[in-house]
């Protein structure tokens, strides 16, 4: 294997220098007859079979193979195609590419963005053979930003690099998807548009196929495999803002109403935080009023039952009902150490509540 | 790393990147090589052998690629290229990384100067039309927007010190710290500042959106001897002295499987809906308020003293109300 691989990496090489030495077209036979590694096939089928499959690997490479524009027999790599372009950068410049090409955790964006930089970085020092006679690699103003800054995109979902190809091959997927963790997984097709990352968790936007209607996935909730199925035929539709539909499926609705709560002095931070107003009681010692902005009811009352006695709701009334109602539920399930029934929560109640902190 | 199963599209790639990379520092050692290109020595010195071999049709020794090895230095220059004297055009992966990143950073405001970001973004995009276009289908927001994210990178770039008013979520409290800011860490959509606090005399990560006011003070920040240079794969140091606990999730509470650095998760068994997770939860104060505020759907299974207590709050609550 190693040395059919090897033959291979090594033809594939010397096509690549006879081509751009090339000064005119070279014809596919010139090429059976001089260049190191065709001249081993037996028969003519043989070899241009093995010289459609090199010339397709090296167009995925990015490098250009280019036929004489009357249509002839022939194959040039133009030098000034081939090579990366003088590129001029100023220090500042560079170093955000620098943290550009580092952002992405070492998968397969991981390794083409390190190569990225290391071709810029060589197209740069040709540009300016003095510039580079240190250390090309570490620019001069640059490199302090890049150790006092490091940010990073986690890509080790599984489903990350099967779903980036469908993307970009423009095919449909089928999966399976668990709604909820410990919910058996269903299966799904969808028509991939494309992926976005908010608030650290990767999301596949497309066209659900089943249900036909537009749908946002979670890939750390797909289960097993990502399978692309069919031709390739998905267009997303025109003008679509990827970031902006994802944002508003999982973004909490924002509502302006607002609650009084009592609460007692020197706890609930968290909520203090984000209070209008906050006034000591009168003739109560040890607690203060808040008017606090509400979320979604249900965020709402599970942050204020996370704090048991020490908050109180005044009103308005279905906040009371809502916190009241968990605190009914808490209190049965640990005297029954089991899980009891609780009121029926939404999509949103569950993502909204996403905002809590770690512990 | 095995040398035998790489496919040699990528070996091609490889050595097209090594003939300038190594013209361009003459003398070059297979180690850093193999740092570099981030595959072993074994593979450089194997690639290295392939390139000497090839060359110009004819193939002379004139006419192949003069690879010099210095056997005892494990060093390496290249004294004839065959043309390949600058590197190839970018991928159009190595493309899409860029750009999808320079875009993140560019939609990040305050993490870095965005006219630097804006003015590579734009010639780039000149580089490379179509995948300025493919692009378009993956979006990333690094961070949420953090207030004060302009205040601390002005301490760190000025290696002062910088005074804070912080909400720690886990203890629901908010305090005082003056700070020596190290560097900024951006993962799982947060911006975090990591810095020596001297409240609590050791290094600390800090959520940046979290951070209530700032000021820079007038004090140089000690600089830290010794800083790591990877992400921490969390932000998260649990006690691995204490236990972890297991919590029971059902119904609308199981997303807490997802969003905490859960290690361990096991479904409950049919028909019951629902999974028994291990988490090492950073106090037991958090951990009251988490399962207080599940109305229900969370029972920790190993501490009865925490069920003990939540239930004791909860009745507590529920007499306010006049309801228990």
């Amino acid at each position: 294997m190693a040395t059919a691989k090897a033959a291979k990496a090594e033809r594939l090489l010397n096509l690549v220098i006879a081509l751009l030495n090339a000064p005119t077209f070279r014809s596919a036979a010139w090429i059976r007859r001089k260049v190191a590694g065709y001249a081993d096939a037996p028969t003519e089928e043989a070899f241009l079979r093995t010289f459609e499959r090199d010339k397709k690997e090296l167009r995925e490479l990015g490098i250009p193979l280019q036929t004489p524009p009357n249509g002839g027999d022939g194959y040039r790599i133009p030098r000034t195609e081939f090579a990366l372009p003088p590129l001029s950068f100023t220090a500042a410049e560079t170093a955000a590419l620098a943290l550009a090409g580092r952002l992405w955790e070492t998968t397969a964006l991981g390794a083409a963005g390190s190569g990225a930089l290391r071709k810029i970085r060589d197209a740069d020092a040709a540009d300016h053979p003095d510039a580079g006679a240190g250390d090309p690699g570490e620019p001069a103003d640059g490199g302090s930003a890049v150790t006092l800054l490091q940010p990073r995109v986690r890509t080790s979902d599984p489903s990350f690099e099967p779903m980036l190809d469908a993307v970009r091959a423009r095919r449909a997927v089928e999966f399976d998807y668990r709604k909820e963790p410990g919910e058996p997984a269903q299966g799904r097709r969808l028509q991939p548009w494309g992926l976005v990352s908010f608030r650290g968790r990767w999301y596949v936007i497309g066209h659900d196929e089943v249900r036909e209607d537009r749908r946002t996935f979670r890939l750390s909730r797909i289960a097993g495999a990502v399978r692309p199925v069919g031709r390739a035929v998905v267009r997303p539709p025109d003008g679509l803002d990827l970031l902006a539909a994802v944002a508003a499926s999982v973004r909490r609705p924002v509502t302006d109403r607002r609650a009084t709560v009592r609460i007692r002095t020197g706890v609930g931070a968290g909520l203090r935080r984000g209070a209008v107003a906050v006034t000591p009681i009168d003739g109560r010692p040890g607690w203060d009023r808040a008017r606090i902005p509400m979320g979604p009811l249900w965020e709402t009352a599970r942050q204020i039952a996370g704090l048991g006695p020490d908050v109180v709701v005044e009103e308005p009334g279905d906040l009371v009902d809502a916190t009241v109602a968990l605190l009914t539920g808490t209190l049965r399930a640990m005297r029954a150490h089991v899980g009891a029934a609780v009121p029926a929560t939404d999509q949103d109640v569950a993502l909204a509540f996403d905002e809590l902190d770690a512990p | 790393m095995s040398i035998a199963n790489e496919n040699a599209q990528v070996r091609l790639a490889r050595m097209l990147s090594l003939v300038p990379y190594i013209t361009r520092r003459p003398g070059v050692s297979i180690a850093e090589l193999a740092r570099e290109f981030t595959v072993s020595r074994e593979q450089i010195s194997a690639d290295l052998d392939l390139l000497m071999v090839c060359g110009l049709p004819g193939y002379y020794p004139d006419d192949l690629i003069d690879v010099v090895l210095d056997d005892d230095g494990g060093t390496v220059a290249i004294t004839f290229d065959a043309g390949i004297e600058r590197p190839v055009r970018l991928t159009a992966d190595e493309a899409q990384a860029l750009l999808v990143a320079l875009r993140a950073l560019a939609e990040t405001p305050g993490l870095v100067e965005t006219g630097a970001v804006t003015s590579a973004l734009a010639k780039l995009e000149q580089l490379d039309r179509q995948a300025a276009e493919s692009t378009e289908a993956v979006r990333v927001v690094p961070a949420d927007p953090a207030p004060q994210l302009g205040t601390v990178r002005d301490a760190l770039d000025r290696s002062r010190r910088l005074w804070m008013r912080y909400y720690t979520a886990s203890r629901d409290t908010v305090t005082q710290r003056t700070v020596d800011p190290l560097r900024i860490l951006v993962t799982d959509g947060h911006a975090y500042l990591e810095a020596y606090c001297h409240l609590a005399r050791a290094v600390r990560h800090f959520r940046i959106d979290r951070i209530e006011a700032a000021r820079v003070l007038e004090e140089a920040a000690q600089g830290s001897l010794w800083v790591d240079s990877d992400v921490p794969d969390r932000i998260f140091h649990p006690d691995r002295a204490v236990p972890p606990v297991e919590v029971t999730l059902t119904g609308g509470a199981r997303w807490v499987a997802e969003y905490y650095p859960v290690e361990t998760v096991t479904p409950l068994p049919p028909p019951q809906t629902g999974v028994t997770v291990t988490l090492h939860a950073g106090n037991d104060d958090w951990l009251t308020r988490l399962v207080l505020s599940l109305g229900g759907e969370a029972v920790v299974t190993n501490r009865p003293e925490v069920t003990e207590l939540v239930a004791r709050r909860a009745e507590q609550a529920l007499a306010a109300y006049g309801r228990a």
